[in-house]
């Protein structure tokens, strides 16, 4: 669409509302990102044993593993700590936006979003690490 | 402790015991030492009778010679009353002829005058004479005196016999009866203290009885009560003490069952309130989760990243987005609605650009300006900051522009930010619509309020806008004003502190 970002990225999608998570992959692959989603935090935790992504969206309220459980566990986990995470919920309350900031994820995202709103700010993300 | 009642009993009686005895036997002991005092007087009066007569006679007799003779002679006299320690015999103008003290003398017939012997005692005789006041001897004791006159024959009086007489036997007498009025008085006092010790107990005893148990149910034991069985006063304490022991632990029960009803009840509503909670989170996924994905699909199709679309494709498009936009809209109102009614709604203040805001709105809101041809401007100091939330002051803008884009037909919106004292600013968004009427301006801010029931139909929403806004403003400590001339537009009116020393001040 507008300037795309150096190089093409790897995207994590957790979300397991399969809707969602096929637009978002759409709408990042449009951006010119590689994108792979996980419909379940624990599907997410098998495939980050075998892959890097540079961007991990993450819904909160999934039914097993929870977003906000899902965030401990990768931050704590050395190979994966550096992994930046944006979260992607419908929950827009302060204390949950809060909460999310302390995990150390890195944008709070509310749906329902654009699809301009989303690859704005998922290239700010990137183009941050990038620096 | 409880010991110190009985002690002030037993002392105060003992106390009021000695005091009376003291008073007792001084009363008696003065009474009768006047009364012995009384009987030695009398007594030595009567002696004077008898033996003035044969002391003078015989001192007549034995004028000129045999003075050891009537020495003898007043020797047996004094004898026969031990009170009377010494008889003088004076002449009518006071001269002592003679005194039995006196032992030696050459010539009993050239007596010397009273100077060469005299003594206190003598001189203070003279004076008292006939007074028989007591006066004090030379040996130191208390005595008195009795001077008794001698007629002779045809009525002469030549000599007088004065009879001295001393209290020394009386010292005694008195000294005794003040030790009998010591031991009668110890045994009183001994069994007052006793007496008073028993009577003190009796009532000391029930009241130390009620402080331990008063103890007792302060430690918790309520089924303690006390069993004093008496009519008295005491009696009648410790009934009351434990109808209160009763009345205290049945109150207690009844205390302790609320507690436990609130308890439960507490943790009900408690769990209730999670539950419901859970359940708005749960709603509010419910309702966003697909409008996502049919907003981002329509997005991304209206981006034409999916091929081209034909013109009619296209308004279809923009039908559907505008309709997403609106439904969204209301979604979102609703839930922070209700939020705010729950009361899960803070303000997290700092400073913010609000001619940035303004911009956001503005653009936000570009489509539906476009579509109903109207204009809008912005009027704000560049780099104008203020203090607030900077996300529900956003809300608060957004909701007062999209009602001036929704109640206005043709005209302009104009959004302002001044400065209208030192740290405020006022914000202003005004509108060329249809406008309020006076009696309808106080209610626009309540929930559900529309102007009328048909313009729900004719403008949309839910009529929440206005009430979120004024909830916001309130938890800002900021009003909202509006002036409004109907037909002609509305002036939205709210301020803001320009820091936040200015904001604390208001």
């Amino acid at each position: 669409m507008k300037e795309k970002p150096t190089g093409r990225h790897l995207i994590m999608v957790i979300d397991d509302e399969q809707d969602v998570a096929s637009l978002v992959k759409m709408i990042l692959e449009g951006e010119g990102h590689q994108v792979i989603t996980a419909l379940s935090g624990h599907e997410a935790l098998q495939m980050l044993y075998q892959v890097k992504p540079d961007l991990i969206l993450l819904d909160i309220m999934m039914p097993g593993l929870d977003g906000m459980e899902f965030i401990k566990i990768v931050k704590i986990i050395d190979s994966t700590a550096q992994i930046p995470i944006a979260m992607m919920t419908a929950r827009t309350a302060p204390e949950d936006r809060a909460a999310a900031l302390r995990e150390k994820a890195v944008e709070y995202i509310c749906k329902p979003f654009t699809a301009a709103e989303l690859a704005e700010k998922v290239n700010k993300i990137l183009a941050q690490d990038n620096k | 402790m409880f010991r110190s009642i009985k002690i002030k009993l037993a002392t105060s009686a003992s106390l009021m015991v000695v005091l009376i005895i003291t008073s007792y036997s001084l009363v008696t002991v003065v009474h009768r030492r006047s009364q012995l005092r009384q009987e030695i007087s009398e007594g030595v009066v009567s002696f004077a009778r008898l033996t003035v007569a044969p002391i003078c006679q015989g001192y007549y007799i034995y004028y000129s010679s045999g003075y050891f003779k009537f020495r003898g002679i007043v020797a047996g006299l004094l004898r026969m009353n031990s009170n009377v320690s010494e008889i003088q015999i004076i002449d009518v103008s006071g001269n002592v002829l003679f005194d039995s003290r006196i032992r030696d003398y050459e010539q009993p017939g050239s007596l010397p005058s009273p100077d060469q012997y005299e003594s206190g005692l003598l001189e203070r005789v003279r004076r008292l004479d006939l007074s028989q006041q007591p006066v004090k001897s030379p040996s130191g004791d208390w005595a008195i005196s009795v001077v008794m006159p001698y007629i002779e024959e045809w009525g002469r009086h030549r000599l007088s016999v004065r009879y001295v007489a001393n209290y020394a036997a009386l010292g005694g007498l008195v000294r005794s009866s003040i030790i009998q009025v010591l031991i009668t008085g110890l045994v009183f006092v001994v069994l007052g203290s006793l007496i008073a010790y028993f009577i003190a107990r009796t009532i000391t005893d029930p009241i130390h009885q009620l402080s331990m148990a008063a103890s007792d149910i302060g430690a918790g034991q309520l089924d303690r009560s006390v069993s004093v069985k008496s009519n008295d006063e005491i009696g009648g304490l410790a009934d009351s003490f434990n109808s209160m022991a009763r009345q205290l632990k049945s109150n207690l029960e009844a205390l302790s069952e609320s507690y436990d009803r609130l308890t439960r009840a507490n943790a009900e509503l408690m769990e209730l309130d999670r539950l419901k909670s859970n359940f708005m989170a749960n709603v509010s996924h419910e309702l966003k989760t697909p409008l996502t994905a049919i907003s981002g699909y329509a997005d991304y199709l209206a981006m034409e990243k999916l091929g081209p679309l034909t013109e009619t494709q296209r308004k279809g498009l923009e039908v559907m987005r505008r309709n997403i936009r609106r439904l969204t809209r209301q979604i979102k109102d609703l839930l922070e609605f209700i939020s705010m009614e729950e009361g899960q709604f803070s303000i997290t203040p700092g400073m913010f650009d609000i001619q940035q805001v303004f911009e956001e709105v503005v653009s936000n809101y570009r489509t539906e300006l476009e579509s109903k041809k109207l204009a809008a401007s912005i009027v704000c100091p560049p780099g104008l900051e203020l203090w607030g939330d900077r996300e529900r002051i956003f809300q608060v803008v957004d909701n007062l522009f999209m009602n001036a884009i929704k109640f206005t037909s043709h005209g302009s919106i104009i959004v302002t930010a001044e400065i209208e004292a030192p740290g405020r600013a006022r914000i202003e968004v005004a509108d060329s619509g249809v406008g309020i009427p006076p009696e309808a301006v106080a209610r626009i801010f309540q929930r559900f309020h529309q102007l009328d029931g048909s313009s729900t139909r004719k403008y949309g929403g839910v009529g929440l806008g206005l009430a979120i806004v004024k909830s916001i403003l309130d938890a800002h400590r900021t009003t909202i004003e509006v002036e409004s001339t109907p037909g002609r537009g509305s002036r939205f009116m709210f301020r803001l502190p320009t820091g936040p020393e200015e904001g604390r001040k208001t």
